[in-house]
């Protein structure tokens, strides 16, 4: 191979090798409705139109939109889809009288089938 | 966490750094190739350098275990001094010098060893990368993988330091490691956890450690003792050695490392034969009261083919001394285009590994028996009448092609598991972590993770990978990597956005009651590594 192909290839490589780290260093964090986010962050770091939240009796945060009724993700609701089973299990307290009142009522489905 | 996935529209603009990678390659192999000097193959006859660290195919056609005759040991890099004529008709071959393997996935490409001496030979290895998730999780962290660990930052992976002693017959080698690699594979050993003096602090820097001596019998034997590199899983610890940086599940989740003793004999100079009595199944301890045995037989029939075979049985799981492991790992290889006239693509191989095993006894069963209950809340009853299935069944094969002399390659590649019971499924990191982290999670006093990953028998696990990337090679002592790799598995287990550590990622921050760790069934991945060893 000659000098100036070795160095072309040479040159090639790493431009595009700083051109992908500087792409991925600039990637995005915006989040989809459903998505986990973090409140404790500067910035919002779901996407337009949501908000980060933290549901009733839920231990986590969530993209939802500012008007939960109008979300369809489980993650958004109340007990944030398994949330508020996973307070319930927790060691008694009065948060996890309130997460377990409300599992009995609202029995969490873990999507999961035992086999027969 | 039940999500599906990491939402795939989280960071679209990744995409254009693949995209431009993707382009550059297009363009890169679309210039008109010249002939001349590239980073050469060493000539059949010559001798091979000392081996890296961790390459098992390598170790056997490397000076070190070989090495009986001392002018190959003395001058790896060199022609060896030309014997007189009846030594050399008397002397055996030696094993796999009668071809060049450093087209093997797995084994060193390189030549020579630059620093050699006489009785030692110094190797030095650094393996840095940098690797980002779609799912961007807030903790920075990896989960599933022993190659990767930290997401979205600059990490030294492996940074290792030794090399080979040789005088006569006697040898040993060291290498040292440093880097996240230190902690990210001792944390699967859960062996250290019985009885004191902390065996994984005592042995987490040293990558191999063992000394032998060799006897001058058929085409040689050694026979070694110490910690040494686990041949399990056709890719090589040492990344440098392999064709891809992120190894699909068939090598990710089989040993890298085996404490105990190992007798390599080769009665051909194609032929090696390794059984091994070791402690465990990657481990510092022994879980019961029996060692692992296990062997491997490795054959090169010519410069272009490698067929190799790792067998185990042990009993590595705790407080059940009544269940036996056993596992068998065979790859193929083939160079199936090989001509250095052809400047363009002087080279194409492919190798295909299937891997089957499982655990017998104390309620569980291979192939058989209970499984899909993956709800804590309500595990699987195992017994001995009604067993659980605890079996491991995987492949992975990948292909690559040389570029330009060898200075550019390609690889496209991939692989499945299927793994009931979980027993080889690598733990999940932060709160949920199946394991004890003594030292991941609040320095060295173990915290039990708020949500651990379910490890209990009757559990189903299943997932695939798909990859590909680019290596480049200016030099027989560097090696860059770019690559993308998609994961998936059946239940919920890589790393999503919300990370596996606490609601901002940190480790101070309180956990608040019920969090669970974002765990999500799909992880999409582009990564870049520089590999330099000499």
């Amino acid at each position: 191979m000659t000098t100036r192909t070795y160095a072309f290839i040479h040159r090639h490589f790493l431009v595009a090798l700083v051109v992908g780290l500087s792409a991925v260093a600039l990637g995005c964090e915006q989040g989809a409705e459903g998505d986990r986010c973090v409140l404790a962050l500067s910035h919002n770091d779901c996407n337009s139109g949501l908000v980060c939240t933290q549901p009733s009796l839920c231990p986590e945060t969530y993209c939802c939109p500012p008007n939960v009724t109008s979300t369809s993700s489980p993650y958004c609701q109340v007990g944030c889809n398994g949330g508020a089973a996973a307070i319930c299990e927790a060691p008694a307290s009065s948060e996890t009288d309130a997460a377990c009142a409300f599992n009995a009522k609202h029995p969490y489905d873990a999507g999961y089938k035992e086999p027969d | 966490m039940i999500r599906s996935s990491s939402n795939p529209t989280r960071c679209i603009r990744l995409g254009a750094s693949v995209l431009c990678v993707s382009c550059f390659a297009s363009v890169s192999f679309a210039q008109a190739p010249a002939p001349a000097a590239a980073p050469a193959a060493p000539p059949a006859a010559q001798p091979t350098p000392p081996s890296a660290p961790s390459a098992p195919p390598a170790v056997p056609a490397a000076a070190s275990p070989a090495a009986p005759a001392p002018a190959v040991v003395a001058a790896p890099g060199a022609p060896p001094p030309a014997p007189a004529p009846s030594e050399a008709e008397d002397k055996p071959s030696e094993p796999f010098a009668f071809g060049d393997f450093t087209w093997l996935n797995g084994t060193s490409r390189q030549p020579k060893a630059v620093l050699d001496t006489p009785y030692f030979t110094p190797e030095v290895l650094i393996d840095v990368n940098y690797t980002q998730s779609l799912a961007h999780p807030i903790d920075d962290t990896v989960v599933g993988s022993t190659a990767l660990s930290r997401d979205n930052e600059l990490t030294l992976a492996f940074m290792g330091f030794g090399g080979d002693f040789h005088y006569e017959n006697v040898r040993g080698r060291l290498m040292t490691q440093f880097g996240i690699r230190s902690s990210l594979v001792p944390r699967n050993d859960g062996s250290a956890n019985r009885g004191q003096f902390d065996l994984d602090t005592d042995l987490r820097y040293l990558s191999e450690a063992y000394g032998g001596y060799h006897f001058n019998v058929w085409h040689g034997m050694n026979i070694d003792a110490g910690i040494f590199m686990s041949y399990v899983g056709l890719f090589s610890y040492d990344n440098f050695e392999n064709w891809m940086y992120l190894p699909s599940f068939t090598s990710d989740n089989t040993p890298w490392f085996f404490n105990g003793i190992r007798i390599q004999m080769f009665p051909s100079d194609k032929l090696k034969i390794e059984p091994w009595i070791i402690n465990g199944w990657q481990t510092y301890g022994t879980f019961n009261e029996l060692p692992g045995f296990g062997a491997q037989i490795l054959w090169r029939p010519a410069e272009a083919v490698e067929l190799l075979s790792n067998d185990y049985v042990g009993w590595d799981t705790q407080d059940t001394p009544g269940r036996t492991r056993f596992h068998s790992d065979n790859s193929f290889l083939l160079r199936y285009y090989n001509d250095d006239k052809n400047h363009v693509m002087p080279k194409a191989a492919f190798s295909i590994t299937a891997d089957f095993g499982g655990e017998q006894g104390d309620g569980v069963t291979p192939f058989h028996g209970q499984t899909g209950f993956n709800d804590p809340l309500h595990p699987a009853h195992c017994t001995t009448a009604n067993p659980c299935d605890q079996s491991f069944l995987s492949w992975m094969a990948y292909n690559r092609f040389w570029f330009w002399d060898g200075i550019l390659a390609f690889n496209v590649g991939g692989g499945m598991m299927h793994n009931p019971g979980r027993y080889l499924v690598l733990a999940p990191t932060g709160q949920a972590s199946g394991t004890a982290q003594a030292l991941s999670l609040q320095g060295i006093q173990y915290v039990g993770a708020t949500q651990p990953y379910d490890y209990n028998n009757g559990t189903s696990f299943d997932a695939w990978d798909v990859e590909t990337g680019i290596q480049y090679m200016p030099h027989t002592n560097i090696t860059y990597d770019v690559e993308v790799n998609h994961r998936e598995a059946s239940v919920p287990y890589f790393a999503g956005h919300g990370g596996v550590t606490s609601p901002d990622g940190y480790i101070q921050t309180a956990i608040p009651t019920g969090w669970r760790p974002d765990l999500v069934k799909a992880d999409n991945r582009i990564i870049f590594a520089m590999l330099v060893r000499f």
